[in-house]
Order: structure tokens, then sequence, then C-alpha cells
């Protein structure tokens, strides 16, 4: 397949995306309709995906998979901590102050948080089946 | 990799062959599918290239992998003074 597109298109692409992102941004605040927002952020998320992969220069290799993987990695592991600790300390908060005039508020938030180190957890462990099985590691032959 | 033999360090001579060849490293990378910073991490002994990519880069010199890469042993080279601290095959 030919590719089109250099490496400055691409951030220029980039760059007219996240313009379009604040506008529609904006425009959701004044329609009051979240819905918008999060589409027009999904949309501008495909549009940069399919643009990276028109590019004509090489910008991905084994090393950039290393760096990102590593990286990703770590993040994972940081934010995994740290909503972890967010949601507990909220479930403390719901358990000591069962009557304060936020509790509900901090009780939904905190059910919320508690959703995504649980769907993180899930993710990481299908994935990480996912890859063993795709480089080996099932097999038992010797 | 800390292993019971000491730190084990791949050491290649890209540079050499890419002078040789008058390459740059921007040709070399495109020749290869990598990046530019690929072919500087190599060289500089940041990286270890996959083994594919080894050989991608020594069939495209046309030598042997062993005359692009080897592997040493800086404690026991240290130790042993004489050798170059190429790791002993077995026999």
């Amino acid at each position: 397949m030919n590719k089109h597109l250099h490496k400055n298109g691409f951030l220029a692409i980039i760059g007219i995306v996240a313009l379009l992102e604040v506008i529609v941004f904006y425009f959701a605040i004044t329609v009051r309709s979240p819905i918008i927002c999060a589409i027009g952020l999904i949309i501008g998320i495909i549009i940069i995906t399919l643009a990276r992969t028109q590019i004509q220069e090489i910008v991905e290799d084994e090393r950039t998979e290393l760096i990102v993987g590593k990286a990703a990695t770590r993040t994972l592991h940081i934010v995994l901590i740290l909503v972890s600790a967010y949601a507990f300390s909220g479930v403390a908060v719901i358990l000591t102050l069962p009557h304060h005039p936020c509790g509900q508020i901090v009780s939904n938030f905190t059910l919320s948080y508690l959703l995504l180190p649980c769907m993180m957890i899930l993710l990481y462990t299908a994935l990480r089946y996912y890859y063993a099985y795709k480089y080996g590691g099932f097999e038992s032959e010797e | 990799m800390r292993t019971s033999m000491g730190d084990l360090k791949v050491k290649n001579r890209i540079k050499v062959f890419r002078a040789m060849h008058d390459l740059t490293q921007e040709k070399l990378a495109q020749a290869l599918g990598v990046t530019r910073q690929t072919i500087l991490a190599i060289e500089k002994e940041k990286y270890d290239p996959s083994l594919s990519l080894a050989f991608r880069i020594a069939y495209y010199f046309n030598v042997k992998i062993e005359d692009l890469f080897t592997y040493t042993n800086e404690e026991l080279q240290q130790v042993s003074g004489t050798s170059d601290g190429d790791l002993p095959w077995p026999k």
C-alpha cells in the first residue's frame, strides 16, 4: 500500500484535529451534550490513528516498540496504584462519614473509580495471556 | 543482564562497516526498515538489536553475524588480561 503522508503533514493533521476538538468541546458545553464531546474525541483519535498508518517515513521499529511497551507498562502500574488508592480512600470516607453531605457524591465517584482498576486488571490479565499464547509458553514439549 | 559470569555485553562494528561502505545512518536505516535513532542506539551500544535485525544488518553488509557482533564479558577480560573478553564456546 502506498503511503502519502510526510511526517510534517502528520503533525499538521494532529494540530488541526486538536483545534477541532477544542471547538467540539466548546460546542458540547454550549448545547450541554457530553455525548458530542465523547464522540468528537473518539473520531479525533480514529483520524489520527488512520493518518499515522499513512506516514511515508519509518517512525516505528522494534526499538520504539520496546520503548513504548516499557513506558506503557510502567504507566499502567503507576495509574493502577493511584486509582486504587483513590478508590479505597473513597470507600474509607463513605464508611467513616455515612451521613456526610458529600457522602453520595463521594460514593458515586468511588464506585466508578473502583470499576476502573478492576477493568484494568482484567484487561491486563487477558492481554497477558494473549501475548503469552502468541509468543509461546503454553507448549509442554521439550 | 547480570549472570554468574559477570556483565555480558554485545559489542558491534556497524560504524566501521558503515564507514567502509560510505553509508550514512539515515541510508542504512532506510535500507533496513528501521529509524535512524535505532542505528545510532545500536552503534552507541545502548540497544541490542533483535536476532532478526542483527541478521538483516549482517546480510546487508554481506558478512557473517559474528563479524559484526561479539558477545563479550568485560569482567573476564579484566581478570584474564590476555583474552579479548570473548566468551569461550563449548567444543
